[in-house]
């Protein structure tokens, strides 16, 4: 900066002050000032402002009446969700769904592309990828009609079961089979798509590596204990701190499409909930309170697990 | 260097400041376009002549006025309409009254959602069509929030054969007047009584029979029929439904109650709770266990019910007289000519008695009424055209469409021609009927039964409607049906407890069906439970709100049966 | 690699192979179960049990009765524009927001970065961001679809992490030649960053192909809807119609199995035919976005 030396004042050291950044910034990057300005703005107009609309949580929002104008009631929704039956029940119901997903789903791509990384014919690998990347495509619409269809009675599923000689269970109105099938459709659908992104962190492992622990002898475990898993170690890192962050906020959508009264019990989450409280019983002001409890919940979920990640691994998402 | 600086930060200004134009066309440009195409919408309605409040409003309008109305379209429209603006039937309106009818059709199976978010959005339709059941706060509050207007006043001046029409029978009163006396909107009527009832239980008649049983009338005869149908036909869901139906009033009925609020003695009662609903329930509970239920109750849909009746793997439902046997039977007839439908008896526990809850619709039918709400800008305009449907000539028209195109009337007898009974492009007549008429939906009219008696056809169909009437009179006089509308206060103090107790009850009634737990040993539990969520609390409610209701219609306590077609023949 | 084979690398390669190609059994066999099902005559497969190796009684009325149906081509066109328009704007956003955080050099990218990556975390809910669509006069019009959702956060991470492999050296230089920035992104980052550009297409695409609910709140008129929309109606069945009027069109029932599984294909069809084809961009693009996470 040689404008400072020309006034005395500055003579003595000082850090640039903010507003000499910002302006030392705006000189340079001024193009791309421009460029931030409508991200920043769609930001600001499609997740800032909506924002204030969380305090009818804190009302009796009335359709007519609007945001502003409705009652205040305090913390009453709060209270009310508390007080319920069905509190205990879907925050248990979110975190159990979303554990077990963690315990069965996450770990299934990692495997997948562990083992597609050792299929040697391209061609058969190539059609394994196509085959199972497949459902990722597909509508969770049409996705679940196909569920519902062969966990019939007298569907696909129940077809071969009694095939071998078992007896047919009506999978969708037994609770003990909710999780499963969610989290085992839930595998079905991702696994394939899963895979692509440690498959891609595979690719990038220098292949140097494996010629020299090669040459040292190193067995294919022996090398994938040294080099395959250390290299993929930061994305499975990253990953398993997003899933932990979204622990819970699981999707209603295939939920309210596969569950019913009689899989209450273990199906209804908070976002089911949520949902069912609010769109469908018009109850908004409830469903905002449960929804914010659940946004701060997976605030606090989130910032632990990177600050984790940051310290443990030097890995973090910002 | 400080001027260069300000000169910089100027131009940086300029350059945010046309950025933010930039966005500013932008957006208002995307304002154009929505505007757009939603059309000039109440602009319209808005610049006909706003008639001064006496002077009477004559049809057809000197200038076209348009109103748009919120009405659930019916799927089996579909096939040849997207909007109900397409159809003959609203040209015919335009052309005859010069008032155009705009639709706004909310998406099957999502309708609840999109009624709260239209009502949130603030662009509200003039007409609404249904209860306003869905509104948070029910209709008073509608009121109260400004939505629906008070058109009791209104009526005599405006809609004045409607105004006879319930002045020769003040009992419709009962149905479309609140317990405060105000009106919101104009009934769907049903002009007959023999078209009330179209829904009931059937059976396989042929199975019938072939193992030589009478139609079942008790409890305990159907259960012998579903017994034999497992055992001897080999159906492994002898009778289906969904859970709703076994539920329901259906079965409820043959023990005295249903299981929601019913009355008796006066007295609001509970049903889910009382000990009758207890012994109804070891009785489905049993059924379930010998496999006489369908096992999937709990997931069926339309589908898998009409797979498992066409699949000979049912025997027995209920349905409804059109969707019912009206599709069964013509599906099988090619098929499997001996396949035979025939409809049973509401079910009773001992020969003599009767089942007091039986589906019953009418004279009113609150989900086609039209609400008209506070956006509606010409009132008197808008009343005219309404009381259209209550006069012989737009009667005609609602309910038989155009002469000489969809009907001719043959000896005074209006008769669909093959237009509507056998269309030559295979559109069935429940859709080719929503082409030309109302008749076969609902809208401000009165309903003719002579439409039914054509829809109608089967001669099981006929006798279905006569079977499932055989307790009419009985159910009339027992009047054991819940009547009185809650404030908008009681309902607030009441919603949230009534749906933990919904939620806790369909669980319970689930578990227990299914063998998960044992009715008698978790029954008190069941009960205790209910009352701890609040049960007494809301059945307080709703007995004062029954006692405000019969006070204001003490008639309501001796219900009278009439035929309001009637009235066009006076 | 020329690596002398173990006993157990051949008992391990051949359980691979039996294992993988199981899985892609299990996984294709639903769907062409589907296809087969909705090629079948309604009759026999509702009296079939069990799997299903080919079409029973070959049949396309399903089909048929299928694109009869009007609303499902103004389905095809409305979802057409969504997701030609909608992929389109969402490149562009995406790709400007992720260039402006891959600036090391920039004041505001750390700033910018933490109010991005909260809003993944923290929203106002349903009903404001309704009313806001609403008042931006989005109603009722196909740019509800598109405007308010130009950016996925964590598309937008992933791309800004494929920008950030590219040598900062190329900007620089290409600072130094007078280039400004839009110049550099569009004409410079987004070439080199082909691969993940496409599966960011592919994303975006896939997701405005399947979505329904947005339409389902911002859309009253049929005329609007997209494909998604008109398959949940058809696929859900409402008994609340039944209950007003009572019949429903028998033709259409008698086939209503096998139409199910048509509209299935229908809907499907279109989205299975075009991935494999951007499928060679998948590994690719999504390796530069997860370097380094």
């Amino acid at each position: 900066m040689p404008e400072l030396k020309m006034q005395p004042q500055h003579l003595i050291y000082k850090k640039p002050s903010l507003i000499q950044a910002i302006k030392k910034d705006y000189k340079k990057n001024k193009w791309l000032i421009l460029m931030a300005l409508p991200v920043v703005a769609w930001y600001i107009l499609f997740h800032y402002v909506p924002m204030y609309g969380v305090i009818i949580a804190f009302k009796q929002f009335s359709p007519i009446k609007g945001i502003w104008d409705s009652a205040w009631v305090g913390l009453r929704h709060f209270q009310d969700f508390f007080n319920s039956i069905s509190a205990w029940r879907v925050i248990r119901n979110t975190l159990l769904i979303n554990f077990y997903q963690l315990l069965f789903a996450f770990p299934a791509p990692i495997i997948l592309a562990l083992l597609l990384n050792e299929v040697k014919s391209k061609y058969f690998k190539k059609t394994i990828q196509t085959v199972t990347y497949l459902p990722h495509f597909v509508s969770t619409v049409v996705i679940c009609g196909m569920i519902i269809d062969f966990f019939a009675k007298s569907g696909l599923i129940n077809d071969i079961v009694a095939y071998f000689g078992g007896s047919r269970t009506i999978f969708l109105v037994e609770a003990g089979w909710f999780r499963t099938i969610y989290v085992g459709t839930g595998i079905w659908q991702g696994v394939g798509w899963g895979s692509i992104i440690y498959l891609a962190s595979l690719t990038a492992i220098d292949t140097e590596l494996y010629e020299a622990v090669t040459i040292d002898g190193a067995g294919r475990w022996k090398q994938f204990v040294h080099i395959t898993l250390p290299g993929i170690a930061p994305t499975i890192v990253i990953l398993l701190i997003m899933n932990i962050g979204h622990m819970m906020s699981e999707g209603y959508e295939k939920v309210i499409l596969l569950y019913n009264p009689s899989t209450y019990e273990t199906a209804d989450i908070i976002s089911s909930y949520v949902y069912r409280r609010g769109l469908v019983e018009a109850n908004y002001s409830f469903s905002a309170a449960v929804g914010l409890f659940n946004s701060i919940v997976n605030l606090t979920l989130i910032v632990t697990a990177n600050y984790v990640s940051r310290k443990v691994n030097e890995t973090s998402l910002w | 260097m400080l001027k260069s600086n300000v000169r910089k930060s100027k131009k940086l200004l300029t350059k945010i400041a046309a950025g933010f134009l930039l966005m500013a066309l932008f957006s208002t440009a995307l304002t154009g376009c929505g505007g757009e195409e939603k059309g000039g919408e109440p602009a319209d309605s808005a610049n006909s002549t706003s008639t001064p409040a006496d002077t009477s409003v004559t049809l057809p309008f000197k200038e076209t006025v348009t109103f748009r109305v919120w009405d659930p379209l019916m799927s089996t429209a579909l096939p040849i309409m997207k909007n109900y603006a397409e159809s003959e039937l609203n040209k015919e309106l335009e052309r005859r009254l010069n008032v155009r009818i705009e639709y706004i059709h909310p998406t099957e199976g999502s309708a609840k959602e999109q009624f709260n978010l239209m009502l949130t959005s603030g662009d509200i339709p003039d007409f609404i069509v249904g209860t306003f059941g869905d509104y948070p706060g029910g209709r008073e509050k509608a009121f109260e929030d400004g939505i629906l207007v008070d058109i009791k006043n209104e009526i005599p001046k405006y809609a004045p054969d409607l105004a006879k029409i319930y002045e020769a029978y003040p009992d419709l009163l009962m149905d479309v007047e609140t317990e405060e006396g105000r009106q919101f909107g104009v009934p769907f009527l049903k002009g007959d009584e023999s078209i009330y009832t179209f829904f009931g239980g059937f059976l396989r008649k042929d199975w019938l029979t072939e193992l030589e049983l009478p139609v079942p009338e008790t409890i305990d005869e159907l259960y012998t029929v579903l017994k034999a149908f497992k055992e001897q036909k080999g159906a492994t869901a002898p009778f289906t439904g969904t859970v709703g139906n076994i539920k329901g009033m259906y079965f409820t009925g043959a023990w005295g109650i249903n299981q929601d609020y019913f009355i008796e003695d006066g007295k609001v009662v509970y049903g889910a709770i009382d000990p009758r609903f207890k012994e109804y329930t070891k009785t489905m509970v049993k059924w379930y266990k010998e496999g006489l239920l369908d096992p999937e109750l709990a997931t069926n849909n339309t589908k898998t019910i009409d797979a498992k009746i066409t699949g000979n793997q049912a025997g027995a439902t209920v349905g409804n007289t059109g969707s019912g046997l009206g599709k069964y039977l013509p599906l099988m007839k090619n098929k499997d000519p001996e396949f035979d439908l025939v409809a049973m008896p509401y079910p009773v526990l001992n020969k003599g008695d009767f089942n007091p809850f039986m589906a019953k619709d009418g004279p009113t039918v609150n989900n086609g009424a039209w609400n008209i709400t506070s956006a509606c800008e010409n009132l008197p305009e808008a009343l005219a055209f309404l009381n259209y449907g209550y006069t012989k000539e737009g009667s005609l028209l609602y309910n038989f469409g155009i002469e000489g195109v969809s009907y001719t009337l043959e000896d005074g007898y209006p008769k669909y021609t093959d237009l509507v009974t056998n269309n030559p492009n295979g559109q069935p007549i429940a859709t080719m009927g929503q082409y030309y008429t109302r008749a076969f939906k609902d809208g401000p009219f009165v309903q003719d039964k002579r439409y039914f008696e054509q829809y109608m056809a089967l001669p099981q169909q006929q006798e279905s409607l006569k079977t499932w009437t055989k307790y009419a009179k009985q159910v009339t006089e027992a009047n054991k049906n819940y009547r009185g509308t809650l404030t908008p206060d009681e309902v607030s103090q009441t919603t949230t407890k009534q749906n933990e107790i919904n939620t806790y009850k369909d669980e319970m009634f689930l578990k227990w069906l299914m063998g998960k737990e044992d009715v008698d040993a978790t029954w008190d539990k069941y009960v205790e439970q209910i009352k701890r969520l609040g049960i007494e609390d809301i059945i307080q409610v709703r007995q004062n709100a029954y006692d405000r209701f019969i006070e204001k219609f003490p008639q309501a306590l001796n219900p009278q049966s009439f035929n309001i077609s009637d009235i066009f023949d006076k | 690699m020329v690596v002398r084979k173990t006993v157990g690398d051949y008992v391990f390669d051949s359980l691979n192979v039996i294992i993988l190609a199981a899985l892609a059994v299990i996984t294709a066999y639903p769907f062409i179960y589907v296809v087969f099902a909705s090629l079948s005559s309604a009759d026999e497969l509702t009296a079939h049990s069990g799997l299903l190796l080919k079409p029973l009684n070959f049949s396309l009325e399903a089909y048929k009765a299928v694109l009869e149906n009007p609303i499902i081509y103004s389905g095809y066109m409305n979802t057409l524009f969504i997701v030609v328009v909608g992929t389109t704007y969402n490149i562009i956003m995406t790709s400007m927001g992720a260039f402006v955080l891959s600036r090391k050099d920039f004041f505001w990218r750390k700033l910018i970065t933490i109010m991005i990556v909260f809003t993944m975390f923290f929203g106002g809910g349903l009903i404001p961001n309704f009313l806001l669509v609403k008042n931006l006069g989005l109603m009722d019009s196909l740019w509800a679809l598109i405007i308010p959702g130009a950016i996925g956060t964590w598309n937008l991470i992933i791309m800004r992490t494929a920008f950030q492999g590219i040598p900062s050296g190329l900007v620089e230089s290409a600072h130094i030649d007078g280039a400004n920035d839009f110049v550099i992104l569009f004409r410079i980052i987004l070439p080199l960053a082909l691969p993940t550009i496409a599966v960011m297409v592919l994303y975006y695409g896939v997701g405005h192909w399947n979505s329904w609910f947005g339409a389902m709140i911002y859309l009253r008129d049929r005329e609007l809807w997209p494909l998604q929309l008109v398959l949940r109606e058809i696929l859900i069945s409402n008994s609340t119609d039944e209950m007003m009027s009572g019949t429903v069109a028998q033709d259409r029932a008698a086939i209503g199995e096998t139409i199910k599984y048509a509209t299935i294909m229908v809907a499907t069809l279109p989205i299975l035919l075009v991935y494999p084809f951007l499928q060679k961009y998948f590994v690719k693009g999504v390796m530069v976005g997860a370097l380094k996470g």
